[in-house]
């Protein structure tokens, strides 16, 4: 995830939105979207945080619920005004990006995938 | 769809269905010893299969047709709703007219399932034909509900046959291949699609071997265009070589299953997942099995392997992916009905924490130990190892109900998740 944050602004805002969205779950998984490797972009000015996340599959059902549900956890941060989120395809999802916490939660070792 | 209210409301006039096959057998464990062609027999297993798995699975389209296809349903708002008032009466009256050798009152409750199913024939047709998908997954739908249409109507012609006798052709050719427009033609096509679709996102998967999946469509499709007129007009040849095509077909789409399986990242199996699986090796068995009778006739003429290749079929393939998909399923639904609203905002359960895994477990162990018992039974000709093949199958699906209501419980019960969060909670998130 990277995020670009105007220089004299909170510096420990990015930290605080990842630790939010470390607590906004797949549903399916149990795996929080910062460990699913989602969130691909946060960009903060004055308040205002645009974030871009993808989703695992084109077909998940429960999209528009991750995505309404990102934007109302970043809403809810401390020093946050207003927030955005654009559901973005590209580059494609894979499971590389899953974070090793998840990959042990799914039991998945790269030489078995 | 209300929040999932219609996908539930057709999954859960399902499963009361099976709670009444629960019951059924439970008061004639026998039947399953007694001719196919026997009234309570047909009765018993049309509330199985229209009853339970069909109504299960129109419940599934109505859900997976907008998200396969990618676009909304292409049908009024009431449509789907006034299928659900259409099916689920009509299958109660037809039935009530088995239970009761009362045909005529059989094509009446029929015709509303057909009428109903003619609904969902066009909103089908509607939503593929304003999609642009167009692989083997999107076609399963329309496919499988043209089949679906096919079936049910040959079904309210053999039943105003009965009471009319109209009909000149052979009836017991046009019950065989009623049956197998039916399984083959609805069931085994939709799961030849949308395997595809929803193992590999519950599973972190990847679809594989794209164009065996299209060649293993392309062959049941051809195998049934075949059999169906070959069982009905009693042309062996054709039935022999539909049959073959039809186990081609399923082969196929066998080895893009496994291979899709084989990619999933979710290593570790839970059992509706596992289910979904046997199940799905059951129907291969089930489709090499259907040839073998074909092929020979000494068997066929023996009504316990007919029984026992309907029961491996219905109650092992069928009935376990379609209750293994409905460990996923009912979850899903319920949590998207309960929990999705407040993702973000407060601490929410994951679905898969909303059932309960041992109960799971305990399901699938009943199921398959008492499928087991009743085929052996069948084959067998023991009255003792169908009682209690019976008696297994009935408490899994007690279980398995008891599971679902735990599930649903969470409509009127919301809870807080169990596991705590990974991170501990920073003090509450507010505006400054």
């Amino acid at each position: 995830m990277s995020d670009t944050t105007p220089k004299m602004a909170d510096e420990e805002l990015p930290e605080r939105i990842r630790q939010t969205l470390e607590k906004v779950y797949d549903p399916e998984f149990g795996i929080s979207v910062v460990d699913l490797g989602l969130i691909y972009a946060l960009r903060i000015d004055g308040g205002h945080v645009q974030a871009e996340m993808t989703l695992t599959s084109r077909f998940c059902p429960a999209g528009q619920v991750m995505l309404d549900g990102v934007r109302c956890a970043i809403e809810g941060v401390t020093g946050v005004r207003s927030a955005e989120v654009a559901l973005v395809w590209e580059p494609a999802w894979t499971p590389e990006r899953l974070s090793p916490a998840a990959r042990d939660q799914l039991g998945w070792r790269e030489s078995t995938g | 769809m209300g929040g999932g209210r219609l996908p539930l409301a057709f999954i859960g006039s399902g499963l009361l269905a099976l709670a009444g096959t629960s019951a059924w057998l439970a008061a004639r464990p026998g039947l399953a010893a007694a001719g196919y062609v026997d009234p309570q027999v047909i009765g018993f297993v049309h509330l199985l299969l229209p009853g339970f798995l069909l109504s299960v699975c129109l419940g599934a389209m109505y859900q997976l047709m907008p998200v396969v296809l990618g676009t909304p349903l292409r049908c009024g708002d009431g449509l789907p709703w006034t299928h659900l008032l259409l099916h689920v009466p009509g299958v109660a009256v037809m039935i009530g007219g088995f239970a009761h050798a009362r045909f005529g009152i059989v094509a009446i409750g029929g015709a509303a399932v057909a009428v109903g199913v003619l609904l969902l024939g066009s909103a089908a047709l509607a939503t593929f034909d304003a999609s642009k998908r167009r692989d083997a997954v999107a076609w399963s739908l329309p496919l499988a509900a043209m089949w679906l249409a096919a079936a049910v109507w040959v079904g309210v012609l053999l039943a105003a046959n009965r009471r009319l006798g109209f009909l000149s052709l052979g009836v017991l050719g046009l019950l065989r291949a009623h049956a197998h427009l039916g399984m083959v033609g609805f069931f085994l096509t939709l799961l030849q699609g949308v395997t595809f679709q929803l193992v590999p996102m519950f599973t972190m998967g990847e679809t594989r071997r794209p164009r065996l999946i299209w060649a293993g469509l392309v062959g049941t499709q051809a195998g049934l265009l075949l059999l169906a007129p070959g069982l009905a007009f009693g042309r062996r040849m054709a039935a022999i070589g539909g049959g073959t095509l039809l186990v081609v077909g399923v082969a196929l789409s066998g080895i893009a299953f496994a291979a899709t399986f084989a990619s999933r990242r979710r290593r570790n199996l839970e059992p509706g997942i596992l289910g979904f699986v046997i199940g799905a090796g059951l129907l291969g068995l089930t489709a090499v099995a259907g040839a073998g009778l074909l092929a020979l006739p000494v068997m066929a003429g023996s009504g316990r392997w007919i029984v026992a290749y309907g029961v491996i079929g219905i109650v092992g393939g069928l009935a376990l992916t379609v209750l293994g998909m409905l460990c996923k399923i009912i979850p899903f639904l319920v949590w998207m009905r309960v929990y999705g609203p407040r993702v973000g905002r407060q601490p929410v359960p994951a679905a898969t924490t909303l059932a309960s895994t041992r109960l799971e477990w305990t399901w699938l162990v009943l199921h398959l130990v008492g499928l087991g018992l009743v085929i052996v039974g069948v084959l067998g000709e023991s009255g003792a190892l169908l009682r209690i093949g019976s008696g297994a199958f009935g408490v899994g699906v007690a279980v398995f109900l008891l599971n679902g209501l735990g599930v649903a419980s969470h409509n009127w019960r919301p809870r807080a998740p169990v596991v705590a969060a990974r991170v501990p909670m920073a003090a509450t998130p507010g505006k400054s």
